[in-house]
């Protein structure tokens, strides 16, 4: 005996293993291999890349409702492979469905469905079923804003179903909200129950191709033909094509990450193009009528394909095609339907709403980079330095203060410029200029222009720049700023609180904001929290407190997003008006 | 016809290999990837420049070590974290000089747990493994002396180099993240 049969005797002898592997691929195929007949071993080699890639990916996600983004930002974008990985299990899907029409149309046109293989035909569209299901449940785990509101819609069109849609929702859901347990509940459906019953089921569906013989085509080539080797070296190739296909589509396109799903967002959700049929039939049944587009259509249809077996019985050519000509129509219905909802979305809204969505989205993938704070991914991008201070201001204070490209309001001093030499000369110029304190009811302070002459004006400007300069920003002139001080402590602080010459009013008749830290972080914080402390506008501002509206954290950066106003150009205030405003 | 034979044989086996090896690579390669976390592309090394302010010199009593803690950004994976207990020292004040402060880091070398104080020394209580009033190693299964960490004394205030160091080998090893 040679080495090779003493070791298969060897384990022969102690497992069996050997003998039950070519007993494993003894199945009968009378006439011969066929390339058509390819594709259920392709689908069962997607199974398999679809449960290695989704094991190697569970090394990493963790399904809760702040980590399940974070966790997939990672997988794609810090981890290495881990990019390719998610796509091949999102592409390996897309197969998956391409090779399941494929299978069922070559099964029904070579009668492959019949007595007595009409009980693995019931079972192939189960299994079809549960493809589908497990790709829907898969969708919402990276808890992105497309998976998200893809699965609301679908879970939504299940709540619609009459009688058991509520319950099976609920039962979904994990309650009547979208939330951590729904998660949950479609990661441990996605992962642990679908898959097992897709085992259980792909076992059986083989089980029973091996019991009847694969159908070959009787009457044509050699009666006692094997699926081993021709068949399966036509197998073996179909499936390295397939996986080749499929990787190709994983390196090309990958798969994209959207924003962290947010609730309270609008987004143009869009399924995946195999469920665009059902989705573009929903524009087309309204209200009671819902159901013939979720629940008849898809029903008749469904029903159609199982009974096939007992009325497609006819050997005719021409009966053949009459029974078998349903299954046509609904392809292309399918087709058409997925073709009509493509065009229906190149309305220039959809596709700005595309765009806003894919801006956000690149938004939050570039602030992970930073790390992801334990509050969530959805803080994260609602946090947003570079947007969220803009979005607190106008949502707090662009309602009475106009900044250009915010607001136009005018109940406020316009806040272009603010902290500015010029937003300061203005103001000094002429405190009541419409834009300015002309917007309040505060009328106290008189033009200084006269008073004080250019230069004294634009010494007091610089004086007051040089309260709210940092470092970093164009550096205020030491002369022009003891010069300014000066002209303050003695002209100024007859109203002005704060140190100087108080010769014409007593100290507690001072009563006009005290400015010696004017235009800095301080100051403005301290007219944001209580702009009617004494220090500030007394009994006179009219401004509302915002202690208790504003968190530290937003406080801060408001403050931020007023500092960063000083680089923008201030009204334009040369001289005071002829006639002084009352 | 048994070359033909032979040669599907041989086709049929290569291709399933070949297809199970396509699918089962990039999952083994991710794992494997994964196993050696890498740092997040735009985090910038936590503290100032690595350093940490724990404690002030005037609080450090000479002949008395004081355990502090290191309190920064704690970055797990995905999650950065502000103000988390991030590591823990023994801060050794030995004489008036800031030149004679030494840090100690709590981690035991042997199986990390946390090192206590004793009145002899230090002693990790896991494995019960004896160090010296300055760290060094005298009895039980710790392989090296307690890791000392990088320290000064910056305007009164206490300042360590946070680091972790292999556990379980004679030598120091440094390790990142």
């Amino acid at each position: 005996m040679d080495t090779p049969s003493r070791w298969k005797a060897f384990l022969e002898e102690r497992t069996g293993l050997p003998g039950a592997l070519s007993r494993a691929v003894d199945v009968a195929m009378p006439g011969g291999p066929r390339w058509r007949r390819v594709f259920g071993a392709s689908l069962v080699a997607l199974l398999l890349l679809e449960a290695l890639t989704g094991a190697a990916m569970m090394t990493v996600y963790s399904p809760g409702t702040s980590a399940a983004w974070s966790s997939t930002w990672y997988l794609d974008a810090v981890l290495p492979w881990g990019r390719l990985v998610r796509g091949l299990h999102h592409f390996g899907t897309h197969g998956i469905v391409v090779l399941l029409g494929l299978h069922l149309v070559q099964v029904v046109l070579d009668r492959a469905t019949r007595r007595p293989r009409e009980l693995n035909h019931l079972l192939g569209l189960g299994l079809g079923g549960l493809a589908l299901f497990a790709a829907m449940t898969g969708f919402p785990l990276a808890w992105d804003q497309r998976g998200y509101w893809v699965s609301r819609i679908e879970t939504g069109i299940i709540g619609s179903v009459p009688l058991v849609g509520p319950l099976l929702k609920r039962f979904l859901l994990g309650g009547a909200h979208y939330g951590q347990l729904t998660l949950t509940r479609f990661y441990t459906l996605h992962v642990w129950a679908v898959p097992l019953a897709l085992l259980l089921g792909v076992w059986a569906h083989v089980t029973m191709v091996r019991r009847h013989g694969l159908k070959g085509d009787a009457g044509r080539g050699d009666p006692q033909a094997r699926w081993w080797p021709g068949q399966a070296a036509r197998d073996g190739a179909a499936a390295l094509l397939t996986l080749a296909v499929v990787t190709w589509m994983a390196r090309r396109w990958g798969v994209t990450l959207d924003a962290p799903a947010d609730p309270s967002s609008h987004f143009p959700a869009v399924p995946e193009w195999f469920f665009a049929p059902l989705s573009q039939l929903l524009r087309y049944f309204h209200g009671p009528w819902q159901v013939v587009g979720t629940m008849v259509i898809p029903g008749v249809l469904t029903t159609y394909v199982a009974v096939l077996p007992w009325i497609d019985r006819s050997e005719s050519r021409w009966r053949r095609a009459l029974v078998l000509t349903p299954l046509l129509l609904a392809g292309l219905g399918a087709a058409a339907l997925g073709v009509e909802q493509r065009r229906g979305l190149a309305t220039p809204a959809f596709v700005r709403s595309l765009r806003e969505a894919r801006a956000t989205a690149g938004r939050a993938r570039a602030l992970a980079r930073r790390g992801i704070p334990p509050e969530g991914p959805l803080e994260m991008v609602r946090n947003d330095p570079a947007v969220r201070p803009g979005e607190l201001f106008a949502q707090h204070c662009g309602t009475c203060h106009a900044v250009r490209g915010v607001s136009q309001e005018r109940k406020g001093p316009r806040l272009d410029g603010f902290g500015s030499r010029e937003w300061a000369t203005a103001f000094v110029v002429w405190p009541d200029h419409p834009e300015l304190m002309g917007t309040t009811e505060i009328h106290d302070m008189p033009p200084q222009h006269r008073r004080l002459r250019d230069d004294g004006v634009r010494a007091v400007a610089e004086w007051l720049y040089s309260r709210g300069y940092e470092p970093g920003e164009a550096a205020p002139d030491a002369a022009l700023v003891t010069a300014g001080e000066a002209i303050y402590r003695r002209r100024c602080t007859t109203c002005h609180q704060g140190a100087g010459d108080t010769s014409e009013t007593e100290a507690a008749d001072r009563d006009a904001p005290n400015l010696d830290a004017w235009g800095s972080r301080a100051y403005i914080r301290s007219q944001i929290v209580n702009p009617g402390a004494p220090e500030n506008y007394g009994a006179r501002n009219r401004m509302p407190r915002f202690h208790d509206r504003l968190s530290e954290r937003e406080l801060g950066m408001v403050v931020d997003y007023v500092r960063s106003l000083r680089g923008r150009p201030a009204p334009a205030v040369r001289d005071e008006p002829e006639a002084p405003t009352p | 016809m048994v070359d033909r034979r032979k040669a599907l044989k041989v086709v049929a086996g290569v291709t399933s290999a070949a297809a199970v090896g396509v699918a089962v690579f990039p999952a083994a390669a991710l794992v494997a990837a994964a196993a050696n976390t890498p740092p997040l592309p735009g985090r910038p090394p936590g503290g100032d420049e690595g350093w940490y302010a724990v404690a002030r010199w005037d609080d450090l009593v000479v002949g008395t070590p004081l355990q502090a803690h290191i309190v920064g950004a704690e970055v797990d994976a995905w999650t950065v974290s502000p103000d988390r207990r991030i590591g823990t020292v023994w801060l050794l004040r030995r004489g008036e000089d800031t030149a004679s402060l030494r840090a100690l880091s709590a981690v035991c070398p042997h199986l990390g747990c946390v090192i206590e104080h004793n009145a002899t020394g230090f002693v990790c209580p896991c494995h019960v493994s004896d160090f010296s009033p300055t760290g060094a190693a005298l009895r039980g299964p710790s392989p090296r002396s307690m890791d000392s960490i990088e320290s000064r004394v910056r305007e009164g205030r206490v300042e360590v180099r946070w680091a972790r160091f292999r556990l379980g080998t004679a030598e120091r090893i440094r390790e990142e993240g």
